[in-house]
């Protein structure tokens, strides 16, 4: 089997994988380190002594020990309390993460399927108007689209809420913002990668046999991009994370983006330490996983023709 | 048609002169008798929530947006281009290395970086450059590495280095000359990309501080005002997307032209 004759790419992958979940976990640490500042100080007061309190808690040591230190207590599932709820920050999180999973689905969902349609249309009709409404989709940021949306369909229109959480009318308006301006993106990439490959020879060969252009390009042309399909993908998922900052901002929806948001504003370290470790954390492995299925679909990228 | 794109194109860097020179009193002093103003002839866009004149913001938000995205450009054209351009010349161990190190760059959101950065040193535009600039050092890195590695693999390259040029000097003389539109459309391409995350940001509240406006900012002061006049963002939004837009279209324009 090809995983025998191909432990190099795994590995590359893996190793990937480690390095950046390291390079997550320091940035968190550091993170944390510089916005608590010295928290010896604060607990000693005016009478305790500082110098005792930083002997106890092991702030003396090196940078690096306490580093390690941290991962230990990470691993072990301790995360600390958050400074503005006062309770565990994993439960917070927990119950946030319920009501931007809905949102952070449902916005993917409609980006693959609407990009992927789009860039397929763009590239049969060959007409520059599917062009230009794939470059419009990008040009429209989240934010004025959301704006957008709120002026028609709350203020003109009072069909739709115009924030807050509960019905599935509040997910309608977010949903659809972050997933068109998605889609742009991805359309685009599936039509350069169609437009690309429609030249290749083994596309005007099955032409030539007889089969028509729509045909040939969603039964062959696809399969065949697929592989760098994937891998943007996965780098959408980074750029939905962006997205749903700015959404649960906008409509006003309690979801993971404003509780970091608030988090990070109030400095609550706990809490944005722990959001940002997740959600990173979340994000490489998706890409990681991705990484993995475009390798094993993709006979190129196996053989090592890509450098 | 793309001439319109052209004078668009134009007409922003226009404006991001005049914002250039524009005295503070014009965009930041508050008409607290015309306040949520609609159009008229004193201000051209009416005027927002604390009564600032719509149109001199936007011009001076032209200027903001403009750096943040021409240094964002710059900065990561510097470091991801050089990297791109030494990786892509003979096949080393270190391009694991780097590109591995690009690729944990490109999956990391922008947003949690530029959180990070504003949660440590308060909101500036260097903030807003920095981060985007992060996030655009690998796409620079991807497309002239791609594209560059054909030239060095060609006869003049290699003629070149026969010469006895060192392989600074080829880069500079043979291989930024070849791969130039390439960078060009994927500068302009980025800039587009720019604006756009720059709405994101400045709507966050993470792009400059109060004192300055940006057209991600001024996104912001619509919720503000929500109820008095949600339609005082409707010049902000055209412009950024006719502008958006336009580079786009003339990045793909300066592609097509290339490739013929």
């Amino acid at each position: 089997m090809f995983i025998g004759s191909n432990i190099k790419g795994l590995m590359k992958i893996l190793i990937k994988l480690l390095l950046s979940i390291l390079v997550v976990m320091l940035i968190t640490f550091l993170g944390i380190e510089q916005l608590s500042g010295d928290v010896a100080d604060i607990i000693a007061g005016t009478e305790g002594d500082a110098q005792q309190i930083r002997n106890q808690m092991g702030l003396n040591q090196s940078v690096i020990s306490r580093f390690f230190w941290w991962v230990n207590a990470v691993a072990q599932g301790n995360f600390g309390n958050s400074l503005i709820f006062e309770v565990p920050v994993i439960d917070i999180v927990n119950e946030r993460i319920l009501i931007s999973a809905p949102i952070a689905l449902f916005a993917f969902l409609i980006s693959i399927s609407l990009g992927l349609l789009l860039g397929i249309i763009s590239v049969v009709s060959n007409n520059s108007f599917w062009n230009n409404i794939i470059i419009l989709m990008i040009s429209f940021p989240v934010v004025w689209l959301s704006l957008l949306f709120i002026m028609i369909f709350s203020l003109s229109l009072n069909i739709l809420p115009s924030g807050g959480i509960g019905m599935w009318q509040h997910y309608l308006m977010p949903c659809l913002a972050l997933g068109i301006s998605q889609a742009g993106v991805f359309a685009r990439y599936v039509r350069v990668g169609l437009l690309e490959i429609q030249n290749s020879d083994f596309i005007h060969f099955y032409q030539v046999v007889g089969f028509s252009k729509v045909h040939v390009l969603l039964k062959y042309g696809l399969p065949a991009i697929s592989g760098s399909l994937l891998s943007i993908i996965g780098l959408q998922i980074g750029f939905l994370f962006t997205g749903i900052v700015v959404v649960e901002h906008i409509f006003a929806m309690p979801g993971i983006g404003d509780l970091l948001y608030q988090a990070i504003l109030k400095r609550d370290v706990f809490l944005a330490g722990y959001i940002v470790m997740k959600s990173a954390l979340f994000i490489i492995l998706i890409n990681s996983i991705v990484d993995f299925i475009a390798y094993i679909i993709t006979p190129s990228l196996r053989k090592g023709y890509n450098a | 048609m793309h001439k319109i794109y052209k004078y668009i194109i134009i007409m922003f860097f226009i404006s991001m002169l005049v914002g250039a020179l524009l005295p503070s009193q014009y965009y930041n002093d508050m008409d607290m008798l015309n306040r949520s103003a609609s159009v008229s002839v004193n201000h051209l866009f009416g005027t927002d929530f604390l009564g600032r004149d719509i149109f001199f913001r936007m011009i001076r938000g032209s200027y903001n947006v403009g750096i943040i995205g021409i240094s964002s450009i710059l900065i990561s054209l510097l470091i991801g281009g050089f990297l791109a351009l030494l990786m892509s010349r003979k096949k080393t161990n270190w391009r694991y290395v780097v590109s591995g190190g690009i690729d944990i760059l490109f999956v990391f959101p922008k947003v949690l970086v530029a959180l990070i950065l504003v949660a440590i040193f308060g909101p500036s535009i260097q903030i807003a450059i920095i981060s985007i600039g992060i996030f655009f050092i690998p796409v620079f890195y991807r497309v002239i590495y791609l594209s560059s590695r054909s030239v060095w693999q060609s006869d003049f390259v290699a003629s070149a280095r026969l010469s006895g040029l060192s392989k600074y000097q080829i880069m500079f003389v043979h291989i930024i000359p070849n791969i130039y539109h390439i960078i060009l459309a994927q500068c302009t391409i980025q800039f587009a990309i720019a604006i756009v995350s720059e709405a994101g940001l400045g709507y966050l509240g993470l792009s400059v501080d109060s004192s300055e406006p940006t057209w991600g900012s001024m996104m912001l002061d619509v919720q503000n005002s929500w109820f008095i006049d949600p339609y005082f963002a409707i010049p902000v939004g055209v412009a950024m997307v006719l502008t958006t837009f336009s580079f786009i279209k003339y990045s793909e324009r300066i592609k097509n032209d290339n490739s013929r």
